[in-house]
């Protein structure tokens, strides 16, 4: 254990504050907002009436919302191991190639952010739409049948969340490849794998941590999408995401989407705290 | 002797660099063979290509009558000991010496009996559970052999083994790799930069310099006769003096004028002229250093010499003498003193002659002992 001397501390905590009051405010107030609100009476004209209830909590229950949850998680499920089967691949490559080439593909897979998330999304709107060029395309190859929509589906919605969150995959499984010893490939060869039993068997048990994160943090960030089933999805594509923005937008009933947030907050912190424990457990028997 | 492991005329470039050089070389069945050189020789990069890790520019290897040079390396009857082990570290030890057979699909018991065999091989029965990251470096080393050896190759290749490992270590598994190879008696090619290691191991030892193969031979055959200045350099260490064949004395034996030391006289093992300006090499060990000259054989060479500084290291003591204007190293057992007034008696067998290479100066300079070979405090 470390001790701190008085002046030490105090240095510690000025330098802490900025980010602390930062968080304060727009992360622990808010939440605690939304906290509350889930527990509060809607009242008829939008607002938030007095008193408590359960009310809310209790119409998480209704059955409309069920199908919803099940769509949520098994498209952030697949966004997750679609994303992982492309990263593996793509973060290995990156880390074996020389300086100069691993410098411009990782520029490859972060310059899409330098543009608008938004129209990153419609831009896929116009590619995936029956005039795009993908629907002509694939329609003049008989791939996809003459008025089958590209858009406005789950599978839109599937294949715009991977494009949003490949780069989320392929950063931390970079980062957990660039340490990873390729010598042992060699050695896995040497002993008889195959070059593809090889990776299976050496290259992903090396880097089973960084896909911990990537899993992780896709699978997170998918099943809190809002926007991407908002543009290119249809009605039976809707997240929870956009369940609260119907009961915020539509309905006007605040508590109820508080509510909604707020299982979906539990969801998420329950995931997060298995991931840890893995990891927790992963460490002691390292040990 | 058989021919069992064949380089044919193999090369090797990386980008403008010629790692390896034209190289043939024929390794009999059972034989422990060393690749001996400097770093960046092109041993490694002939081990490498042994194991099918990089394919040659030119050239083909043969493996027991079989072309292996296309091979990928899970297909080659070969397997490796790396320089940094490799050891998988997911792996507990067991794992790790089993991998081999877990890819080739045997059954889970018959893993587990020839583990146990290995595990009771290299001695590590007890250390079955442990994660590589828990181990001693000679531990590791030794989960290195046993999983290399495990799939029963016909040759194991060893890559700087024992690099890693502190003196002390490195003399205890060089005597353990000595047993191992009685005992499995499959072909072992070990590559080093580490002279005793190749000596003390090896049948024979190939000494790498610049890509190219120096000479092959035996140990003894590389220390008594080494074909060049940088095979003696390399193997054991070497006074070198260069001179001009003055006479052909009758007999065995010529005269060699050496500028700053005088005449010496040397076998003669080549016919040379008179003239030929000649490259000599004297082992420090071979120099007897007396107090007074003994005329023990009139053959031999004699020179007064004055103690110049000594480094004892115990069963002998190294002496760098100076005797006219040439420094000479010598290496007896017995105490010598700073100062002290000698005589140095050496052979004529024991001065080995080399014809020099055109192109190297003929100007004689003060130090021309290896550097290698001065140590002065």
């Amino acid at each position: 254990m470390k001790l701190w001397s008085p002046s030490q501390k105090r240095r510690e905590w000025l330098i802490t504050l900025p980010s602390l009051a930062w968080l304060t405010v727009f992360f622990v107030i808010p939440t605690t907002i939304v906290l509350v609100l889930a527990c509060k009476p809607a009242d008829a004209l939008g607002g938030v009436g007095a008193g408590w209830t359960l009310d809310n909590i209790r119409a998480l229950g209704d059955a409309q919302y069920l199908p919803v949850v099940w769509r949520t998680l098994w498209i952030g499920a697949a966004t997750s191991i679609i994303c992982l089967v492309l990263a593996l691949p793509s973060a290995y490559a990156i880390a074996r190639a020389n300086t100069v080439w691993r410098n411009t593909l990782l520029l490859l897979v972060i310059i899409p952010f330098w543009t608008s998330f938004l129209i990153r999304i419609f831009a896929w709107k116009s590619l995936l739409h029956p005039d795009g060029i993908i629907d002509r395309l694939l329609t003049s190859l008989h791939l996809v049948e003459e008025g089958a929509p590209l858009l406005y589906n789950s599978s839109a919605v599937l294949l715009v969340m991977v494009y949003t969150q490949l780069p989320f995959a392929i950063l931390p499984l970079y980062a957990a490849a660039e340490k990873f010893d390729f010598t042992l490939l060699e050695a896995a060869r040497d002993l008889g794998a195959s070059k593809l039993r090889a990776f299976a068997c050496v290259f992903i048990p090396g880097v089973s941590r960084g896909i911990g994160a990537a899993a992780l943090m896709v699978f997170v960030a998918a099943i809190g999408m809002y926007v991407v089933p908002d543009i290119v999805g249809g009605t039976d594509s809707e997240m929870i995401g956009n369940k609260i923005a119907q009961r915020v937008q539509g309905d006007r009933n605040l508590p109820l989407a508080s509510a909604l947030a707020t299982a979906m907050l539990a969801g998420v912190l329950f995931l997060l705290g298995i991931g840890w424990r893995i990891n927790k457990s992963a460490e002691v028997q390292k040990s | 002797m058989n021919d069992f492991l064949i380089f044919e005329n193999i090369s090797k470039s990386f980008g403008s660099l010629r790692a390896v050089d034209s190289v043939s070389l024929t390794i009999a069945r059972g034989e422990v063979f060393s690749l001996l050189g400097p770093s960046g020789c092109g041993k490694t990069t002939l081990l490498r290509l042994a194991a099918g890790f990089a394919s040659p520019d030119t050239g083909r290897i043969m493996l027991d009558g079989r072309d292996i040079t296309m091979l990928p390396p899970e297909k080659r009857p070969v397997n490796t000991v790396f320089q940094n082990y490799a050891l998988f570290p997911h792996l507990n030890v067991a794992e790790n010496i089993g991998f081999g057979l877990r890819i080739a699909g045997r059954g889970k018991s018959e893993i587990r009996r020839e583990v146990a065999t290995m595990l009771d091989l290299v001695r590590l029965g007890d250390q079955a559970d442990k994660r590589p990251d828990q181990l001693s470096g000679g531990q590791k080393q030794r989960v290195a052999i046993a999983r290399a050896l495990i799939n029963k190759p016909q040759v194991l290749l060893l890559d700087e083994p024992l690099a890693a490992l502190d003196l002390k270590l490195r003399q205890h598994m060089l005597g353990e790799l000595h047993k191992l190879h009685e005992e499995v008696g499959i072909t072992f090619i070990y590559v080093t930069h580490d002279q005793t290691e190749a000596m003390g191991l090896s049948d024979r030892i190939a000494v790498m310099n610049e890509g190219r193969m120096e000479q092959l031979g035996a140990p003894a055959e590389l220390y008594e006769r080494p074909r060049t200045r940088s095979v003696a350099s390399f193997i054991g260490d070497a006074n070198f003096f260069i001179g001009i064949v003055t006479s052909s004395l009758s007999g065995a034996s010529m005269e060699i004028n050496i500028i700053g030391l005088g005449d010496l006289r040397a076998a003669i093992r080549l016919p040379l002229a008179v003239g030929t300006s000649v490259e000599l090499i004297i082992r420090p060990e071979r120099i007897q250093i007396s107090a007074a000259s003994s005329q023990s054989s009139t053959n031999a060479n004699v020179f007064e010499a004055i103690v110049e500084n000594t480094i004892y290291f115990g069963s002998t003591t190294r002496c760098i003498l100076k005797t006219n204007d040439t420094r000479i190293i010598a290496e007896q057992p017995g105490a010598f003193h700073k100062g002290d007034k000698v005589f140095i008696t050496f052979s004529p067998d024991d001065v080995l002659v080399l014809p020099r290479n055109d192109g190297t100066p003929a100007v004689v300079n003060e130090s021309q002992l290896d550097d290698k070979s001065v140590v002065i405090p």
